[in-house]
């Protein structure tokens, strides 16, 4: 595991490029030498974002981009000891528990269990194993694009990262969990990476936990994640942030890829974090592919919460359907932008997005996008979009039945949240979710 | 135990109430009957609190149970044992009816000095309270309200009017919306409610409702104003008549 801290760091910069990589100490001929290879040779071409571009306008990544950082990979001077998640989710529970830990894998915390056809492990071992190596040289990059910025920049600095393969038929009922433990120092960046591939007519179970511990102020995590579906397979994913742990910037770009009659279902929940941007897209690329995110996230202080959810459906007979909701509190900032796009081809989709947000104090602000490009003619799709507080003519419903204005507030914020989180398929995840949830809003006012 | 004297209300400027006279007492069953738009629900919304409306405190007194109302929030005035039964309840999605009514009984019993009810025992208090309104148990999981048909939310009124057990129960127009079986059932729900401690105020449009329900008294509220009060007969004259020899009265005594 390599260690890395630059004491000169200064912004990410393409200048700054060949710099940060000499001070990171990459193996100089492993299996995707190639791959960071092509990144660190586009990087330079890409402009980074800024509030000027109408994907970036209403988030503040001059913020993420102006800080200093160098690249950090593994044990760095943060927590090292391996963190408890028995309460969401005990390792009896599930099929493999894999830590990974600024990036790096961690097999010394790792529970690794052999389920038939199922690999659940380390990218670069996956890479390096010619049972999988296949697999990986073919999946790895396929869905991002490596002209995102962020997908590039987590290529230039791809060492390690998670990979999880359910085989051809296979049905994996217990959970694989993912634990990303992100704890590093002031001015550090790290690049965790995913890649998921569910075969033909498998199914899998997948619950992704994001461990922040011990962040320095501007510690910056920037996740790349790719999930693809065969013919007939069907994913079941969980994904958690801010449950254990504050991001302090944490920008997450994920993609799935939907081969035909594929179904996806992805839960995506930002429970806490300063500065976070969570990217969810799904390509729903075959006949008959079926998506369906949902989302929650829960946003107080001064911080600033973005997530974009994009779907495009390619092929026909496609369903996709989006429920975001947002819990807004105190100074915050949150963003959502849902966009389905919808090709010529793509007849007879049928698409329902809605997005809903609890603004529950006056100095909160959403901006919530719900967007819609069609371009075939024979499809279902709509959407909504709300954004205020608890109606009044509810709360005083409550007070006439005696339960006051906090409580009725309280009262209809778990309700409000509890109706995502009921969703969780994975339950001691489930109740983890829900009770830190009515922690957070018991009896208290927010 | 509730005196309303000279009570002026307004909404968006506009004076809708325009000095009622109103006492009830203990056990009493009275009903309030006029014409659409004449302010039965707003007088039935400001006695309950609703802040919409704008009492003129320099004219207007009421009092419940000796206190003063119009300087009581509404959970208060609720805590206390008012109860108002909505013309238009409101759906209230993700909280559970049972969830919902149990939060508003605890709120209700700790204002009593009484200890909260845990989740079995309060179940057991609103089974027996769904039998008398016979209402589905399905109910008691769903959404309150949400989805609800028009008779479906009255009801769902009357069982918190149950389960709450006030001491003044003003409803607006609950009969409305009814059919007849659901009109006995809520009749006989409230028949059943009736005792010396507690008082009704019943707001409708229908003398049948009050032939399932006898009221003590039955007042013609008008334009603001109550021009008129008496006893069941009243209703009968009203059904038979209509308003407008009351308005004629009215206008011409204004
Ligand atoms: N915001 C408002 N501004 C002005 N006038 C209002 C407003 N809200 C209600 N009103 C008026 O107040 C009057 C009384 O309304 P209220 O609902 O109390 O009547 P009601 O006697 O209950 O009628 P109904 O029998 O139809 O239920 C009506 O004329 C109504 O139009
Ligand atoms: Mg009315």
């Amino acid at each position: 595991m390599s260690h890395i801290t630059d004491q000169n760091a200064s912004p990410v910069t393409v200048d700054r490029l060949p710099e940060l990589l000499s001070a990171y100490s990459l193996p100089e001929t492993d299996h995707f030498c190639q791959t960071r290879q092509r990144a660190r040779e586009l990087f330079p071409e890409i402009p980074l974002p800024h509030a000027k571009m109408e994907d970036w306008r209403h988030f503040n990544i001059g913020a993420v981009l102006n800080g200093r950082y160098s690249p950090v990979f593994g044990s760095c001077g943060g927590q090292s000891d391996r963190p408890t998640t028995e309460n969401l989710l005990s390792a009896e529970d599930t099929a493999a528990e894999l830590f990974f830990l600024n990036g790096a894998y961690r097999p010394d915390w790792s529970r690794e269990r052999t389920v038939q056809g199922v690999y659940a492990g380390s990218l670069a071992r996956a890479a390096a194993d010619p049972a999988t190596s296949g697999s990986v040289r073919e999946l790895l990059g396929s869905v991002l694009d490596l002209r995102d910025p962020f997908v590039c920049l987590n290529t230039v600095f791809l060492a390690d990262g998670a990979f999880v393969q359910a085989g051809r038929g296979v049905a994996c009922a217990e959970p694989v969990h993912l634990v990303f433990v992100h704890t590093h120092p002031e001015g550090t960046v790290t690049f965790p990476r995913l890649l998921v591939h569910v075969g033909e007519q498998a199914s899998l179970r997948l619950v992704i936990t994001h461990v922040f511990a011990d962040n320095g102020e501007s510690a910056w995590d920037n996740m790349a994640g790719e999930l693809i579906l065969e013919q007939g397979a069907r994913l079941e994913l969980e994904e958690t942030a801010g449950l254990l742990g504050a991001p302090r910037r944490f920008l997450s770009l994920m993609g799935a890829r939907l081969n035909r009659d594929s179904s996806l279902n992805w839960r995506v929940f930002t429970l806490d974090g300063e500065l976070v941007r969570r990217d969810c897209r799904a390509l729903l690329d075959a006949p008959g592919a079926e998506a369906r995110v949902e989302g929650l996230f829960i946003n107080s202080g001064k911080n600033m919460m973005d997530h974009p959810v994009r779907i495009h459906h390619r092929a026909p007979h496609g369903i996709s359907r989006i429920t975001f909701k947002g819990v807004a509190l105190d100074e915050s900032r949150s963003v959502y932008t849902g966009k389905v796009l919808v090709e010529r081809d793509a007849q007879k989709t049928d698409s329902i997005q809605v997005n809903h947000n609890l603004v529950l104090s006056p100095e909160a602000r959403v901006e919530t996008r719900p967007q819609l490009e069609i371009y075939a003619d024979d499809v279902r799709c709509t959407h909504g979009a709300t954004a205020g507080p608890p109606p009044p003519e509810i709360v005083y419903y409550f007070q006439t039945r005696g339960i006051g204005r906090q409580q009725a507030r309280l009262m209809l914020t778990r309700g409000f949240v509890e109706e995502i989180a009921d969703e969780i398929t994975v339950p001691a995840l489930r109740m983890a979710v829900l009770r830190a949830l009515s922690k957070r809003f018991g009896e208290e006012e927010p | 135990m509730l005196t309303v004297k000279n009570l002026h209300a307004s909404i968006d400027g506009v004076e809708i109430l325009k000095g009622i006279d109103f006492e009830v007492k203990p056990g009493e069953v009275h009903a309030i009957m006029g014409p659409n738009g004449s302010g039965k629900s707003t007088f039935a919304q400001v006695l309950a609190g609703n802040e919409a409306y704008e009492v003129d405190e320099s004219v207007s007194e009421v009092t419940f149970l000796g206190q003063n109302l119009l300087e009581l929030s509404p959970e208060d005035r609720a805590r206390m044992g008012m109860f108002l039964a909505f013309q238009y309840p409101v759906e209230i999605p993700g909280i559970t009816n049972a969830y919902f009514l149990r939060a508003s009984l605890n709120e209700i019993r700790k204002f009593r000095g009484e200890d909260p009810l845990d989740p079995l025992e309060f179940q057991e208090l609103l089974e027996e309270k769904m039998r008398l309104v016979q209402m589905d148990p399905v109910y008691a999981e769903r959404f309150v309200n949400a989805g609800f048909s028009g008779g479906e939310k009255k009801r769902n009124e009357i069982l918190q009017l149950a389960v709450l057990d006030p001491k003044l129960a003003i409803l607006d127009e609950t009969d409305s919306g009814l059919d007849i079986d659901a009109l006995r059932i809520v009749a006989e729900g409230v028949n059943r409610l009736r005792s010396p401690e507690r008082a009704f105020i019943l707001v409708t449009h229908y003398q049948r409702l009050l032939n399932y329900i006898v009221p003590d008294y039955v007042h013609v509220l008008y334009k603001g104003r109550i021009v008129r009060s008496g006893g069941r007969d009243l209703a009968l004259e009203l059904e038979s008549r209509g308003y407008d020899w009351i308005r004629e009265e009215a206008d011409v005594s204004a």
